[in-house]
Formats: C-alpha cells, sequence, structure tokens
C-alpha cells in the first residue's frame, strides 16, 4: 500500500477524495439539515446539461458546467423559497430537462461522444494536479463562508420565521446555500462523478447527525467519517481492482446500514436497561 | 392614557384568493394583556405574522410601535407554535436561547458575553437551566415550549406574541405559566393566542375573537355570540370559571 502512494496518479485519487470529503461533510451537513437533499441530486443531474452545452459550444468544461449548474440552481431556489415544501415537482423537471438536454446537445455536436459512466461515477484515478488546486479553492472558500454565516446557518435551519424576525437574511442566505450545493457539485462531479457526490453528501451527514450536538461537531463529524469511507472504499477497490467510484458508495452504503441497525439495536438495550 | 402599541386599520388579507381576514381593526395599548381567541383556520396566527411583518397584508395598514412592523419586529418576543419547527437538527437548547440575542442590522453575527449572560437569565427564569446542554430533538413538548419562552425573553423584548403556547404542557404547568406571563405583563405588552378560556378570563385584559372578523372586547368575558356567532372553541365548563355573558355587538 506505501508502495502504491509512490505513484501520483494514487495519491491524487487519495487527496482528490479527502477533499471531496471536507466539501461534502460541510455542504452535505447543511443539505440533510435543511432538507435539500432532492434539490441537490437535482442541480446534479441537471449539471449535464453544462457539460452539454460545453461540447456544443466548444467552451471549456468547467465554466460551462459550472455556468449551467449556478443558472439551474437559482432557477430551483427562486422557485422553492416561498414553498419549501412543496417544491419537488418542480425540481424533478429541471433535474430531467437538464439531462436531457445535455444528451441532445452532445447528439447534435458531429463527432463528439462524452463517456456518460464517467460521469455518473467519475474518474478519481485520472485526477490531476489542476483538479486538486481547484478542489482545495472551493474547499477554503466554503469553509470560510460557513464559518461566517454559521450563527445565522443553524438559526435558518432551526427556525426560519424567528431567524427572519432577529434579522437573519434567511433568502439571500438560501441562494447562497443553493449556489455553494453547486458549485460544490460540478467541482466533485469532475472528479468522483455525481452519484458519489450524492452519496458523500447525504450518507456521512445523516450517520453524524444522531451523535452530534451542534451543527458544528455534525459537519466535523461528517467530514472525518466520509474521509474514513472514501480512503477505505479506495483501499477496496485498489486491493481488488473494481472500480473506485463504486467502490468508495458502496464502503460508504454498507457503513450506512451498519449504523442504523447500531442505533437500533443500543436503542434497545437502553430501553432494556431502563 | 397609554400609549398605543399596534394600530390596524381595515385590514384584509388572503391565501391564494380566499380570504383569511377581512376589515380588521384593532388598537392595542401599552402593558395590555389581550387574548386571541377563534376556532382552527379563523386567522389568528396569520394575524399575529401580520403584526410581525412576517406576511404582508393585501390591504389595510399595520403600525407597531408607530412604525412598519418589519422595522420593529425584532423588538417583538415571538413565541411560534412549536409544531412547525425543524427539531431534527442537531442544536442545544442554549444554542437556541441563544439564538434569541441576534440583532438585526450586524453583519457578521457572533455572541458575547452578554448575549451568554441574558440567555442564562431567559432560561433561569423558565426554570430550564438545567437543560442548557441538552439536545433540542431529546426533550419533551413541554421543555421544547419553555425553551422557545425563554428564546424570546432573551431579546429583552417590548412586547410578547404568544402561540398557543400551552399547548403541550400539563395542568400544572400551563398554571405557572399563567402566573410567569402575569408577572411579565407587569413590564411588556403580552398578545396570546389561545383556544383556553381559563387563561382568558382569568388574566387577560381583553379578548379579541378571530374568525375572518376581529370583534374586541375590553373585558375579559366569554359572550354567548362568541360561541354562536363565530364558533369559538368555549370550553363551557371553564374549570369553575363564572362566565357572564355580555350584550351583542352594536354592528
Amino acid at each position: 500500500m506505501l508502495d502504491a502512494l509512490q505513484i501520483d496518479f494514487i495519491r491524487h485519487a487519495f487527496m482528490a477524495g479527502l477533499l471531496a470529503s471536507l466539501l461534502c461533510g460541510v455542504i452535505g451537513t447543511l443539505v440533510v439539515i435543511n432538507r435539500l437533499v432532492f434539490l441537490s441530486g437535482g442541480i446534479a443531474h441537471a449539471a449535464y446539461g453544462g457539460i452539454g452545452v460545453s461540447v456544443f459550444l466548444g467552451i471549456p468544461f468547467l465554466a460551462g458546467t459550472l455556468g449551467f449548474s449556478l443558472a439551474a440552481a437559482l432557477v430551483m431556489a427562486a422557485v422553492t423559497l416561498n414553498a419549501r415544501h412543496r417544491s419537488d415537482t418542480v425540481v424533478g423537471v429541471i433535474w430531467a430537462v437538464g439531462m436531457a438536454l445535455g444528451i441532445v446537445l452532445i447528439d447534435l455536436t458531429p463527432g463528439y461522444h462524452v463517456d456518460l459512466m464517467s460521469y455518473l461515477f467519475g474518474s478519481i484515478l485520472t485526477v490531476g494536479r489542476l483538479d486538486l488546486f481547484v478542489l482545495s479553492g472551493a474547499g477554503v472558500f466554503v469553509v470560510l463562508v460557513v464559518t461566517y454565516f454559521y450563527h445565522d446557518l443553524s438559526a435558518m435551519a432551526f427556525d426560519e420565521e424567528f431567524a427572519r424576525l432577529r434579522g437573519v437574511p434567511v433568502r439571500g442566505l438560501y441562494f447562497l446555500l443553493v449556489c455553494m450545493v453547486a458549485v460544490c457539485v460540478v467541482f466533485i462531479i469532475r472528479v468522483v462523478g455525481l452519484i458519489l457526490v450524492m452519496a458523500l453528501m447525504t450518507i456521512p451527514p445523516y450517520m453524524a447527525e444522531g451523535y452530534a450536538r451542534s451543527l458544528r461537531s455534525m459537519m466535523v463529524l461528517a467530514v472525518v467519517l466520509s474521509a474514513l469511507l472514501t480512503t477505505g472504499g479506495l483501499c477496496l477497490s485498489f486491493a481488488f481492482n473494481l472500480t473506485s467510484g463504486a467502490a468508495i458508495i458502496l464502503t460508504a452504503g454498507a457503513a450506512f446500514f451498519i449504523s442504523i441497525l447500531l442505533n437500533k439495536f443500543l436503542r434497545a438495550r437502553r430501553k432494556a436497561a431502563g | 392614557m397609554a400609549r398605543e402599541v399596534i394600530q390596524i386599520r381595515d385590514l384584509w388579507f388572503s391565501y391564494d384568493g380566499d380570504p383569511v381576514l377581512r376589515e380588521v381593526n384593532l388598537t392595542v395599548k401599552e402593558g395590555e394583556f389581550l387574548a386571541l381567541i377563534g376556532p382552527n383556520g379563523g386567522g389568528k396566527t396569520t394575524l399575529l405574522k401580520l403584526m410581525l411583518g412576517l406576511m404582508k397584508p393585501d390591504r389595510g395598514s399595520i403600525l407597531v410601535f408607530g412604525k412598519a412592523p418589519q422595522e420593529v419586529a425584532h423588538r417583538i418576543g415571538y413565541v411560534p407554535q412549536s409544531l412547525h419547527l425543524n427539531r431534527g437538527i442537531p442544536v442545544t437548547a442554549f444554542e437556541v436561547v441563544l439564538m434569541g440575542r441576534r440583532v438585526p442590522g450586524r453583519g457578521r453575527h457572533r455572541y458575547e458575553r452578554q448575549d451568554q449572560m441574558a440567555a442564562r437569565k431567559a432560561m433561569e427564569r423558565m426554570g430550564v437551566w438545567a437543560l442548557r446542554d441538552k439536545k433540542m430533538s431529546a426533550l419533551s413538548g413541554g421543555q421544547h415550549q419553555r425553551l422557545l419562552i425563554a428564546r424570546a425573553l432573551a431579546a429583552e423584548p417590548e412586547m410578547l406574541f404568544l402561540d398557543e403556547p400551552a399547548a403541550n404542557i400539563d395542568a400544572k404547568g400551563q398554571g405557572a405559566l399563567y402566573e410567569l406571563l402575569k408577572a411579565l405583563n407587569a413590564r411588556m405588552t403580552i398578545l396570546l393566542v389561545s383556544h383556553d378560556l381559563m387563561v382568558v378570563s382569568r388574566h387577560s385584559h381583553a379578548v379579541a375573537c378571530v374568525n375572518e372578523r376581529l370583534h374586541y372586547h375590553d373585558e375579559a368575558e366569554i359572550t354567548e355570540e362568541m360561541m354562536d356567532i363565530f364558533e369559538c372553541p368555549v370550553d363551557l365548563i371553564a374549570h369553575g370559571q363564572p362566565h357572564r355573558v355580555l350584550k351583542p355587538h352594536e354592528d
């Protein structure tokens, strides 16, 4: 294993996994407690439209996808702002339309084929130095923003109306949050694929939620769990020559179900102990 | 002559075209203890939210402390119905009460030592200081309710709005709650949404019955009309409280 770390692409893969864990642990926590999982899934899928636009117009992938995803995210945020709990239909529509648009635009671009699989599962083994810089930048940005607005984000998640009365800029924060999700999703899709993004944004925060007493501890715990799961999954994928994205997701999924069973067991034992 | 802290003139409000409130007029004076009663869906909570500036009326005007509600809402302590809150989020009781200390207009927000002291004072007053490190999701409905009142008090408000504060509290706790509200009323105006007439008859100075329209009674009595025309959920047993019937509205 230590020998393997000497190889650039393997070292890069581990570092990408850790950086993705940082982003997903922090943003995923906010996504989970604000019940934005479906909306985040919508952004992640609609991002495929951005890939289509980039290919069709011949502009760089990152610019095209980022622009498209931010636009889709802003539309979703505007629609869901006042009807947070009845927004799933609109999100579902944008989700589907984004993907379809991506596929049609790629069809219309002669001689070009984008592998849908690499978009879904990513290619963590091809991560380069530049990708790592971009991911680190996004990580620093997200941590700074969340630290700055920490108390307001917490107040908004707990009781939005009361937060508004105390002067929390709830609308602005909601847009900011949705945009951060979009940025995160785009950068991470490039590296690990859309399915892994959703797995990392939901599984570690969900597992952390039961043990955390504050938002901050939930984020830290989610980042740590996520780092362990991605590293573990990568090790498994190298050891057994498996597709890395899928190996990470299965590792996370297994941990998820084990933690649910463990919680059930602990609760039952506490009850039995009286 | 006490200052008028709330002035509502010809207020109309509708959700998706269905009128919820119509022709509402209301004046509340400083130091008053007003109970808002009425059937479910009658518009009591909506009226509170309009007074807080959380929603905008279709027509008419609302002045709170002589200004638009949005400008002065932070001077009001608001205790919402607890069932609408996000109980899933990991947050301790102390953190929730601290949320009452946020001040509008500051960019980045941090809680200072004096904020922590004020939060502690409010929690001690509500008898929930011992719960400070507990997670909100682990607390009972009654504890939750007391913490929300502590959060409102932590802001050191000039007026207190409570929406069904007794809903999750047992009879003994309710008695204590109303005694506390009475004590607080010496310092601040109180508006209370309730369907418990015991509090109405015992503690409030005035009753407003809200069912699309609003009828104001400056004595805390339950009238036959409230029961019949406005279908207020009157508990006629009223725990042995006498209830007098006032003469009908003259309109």
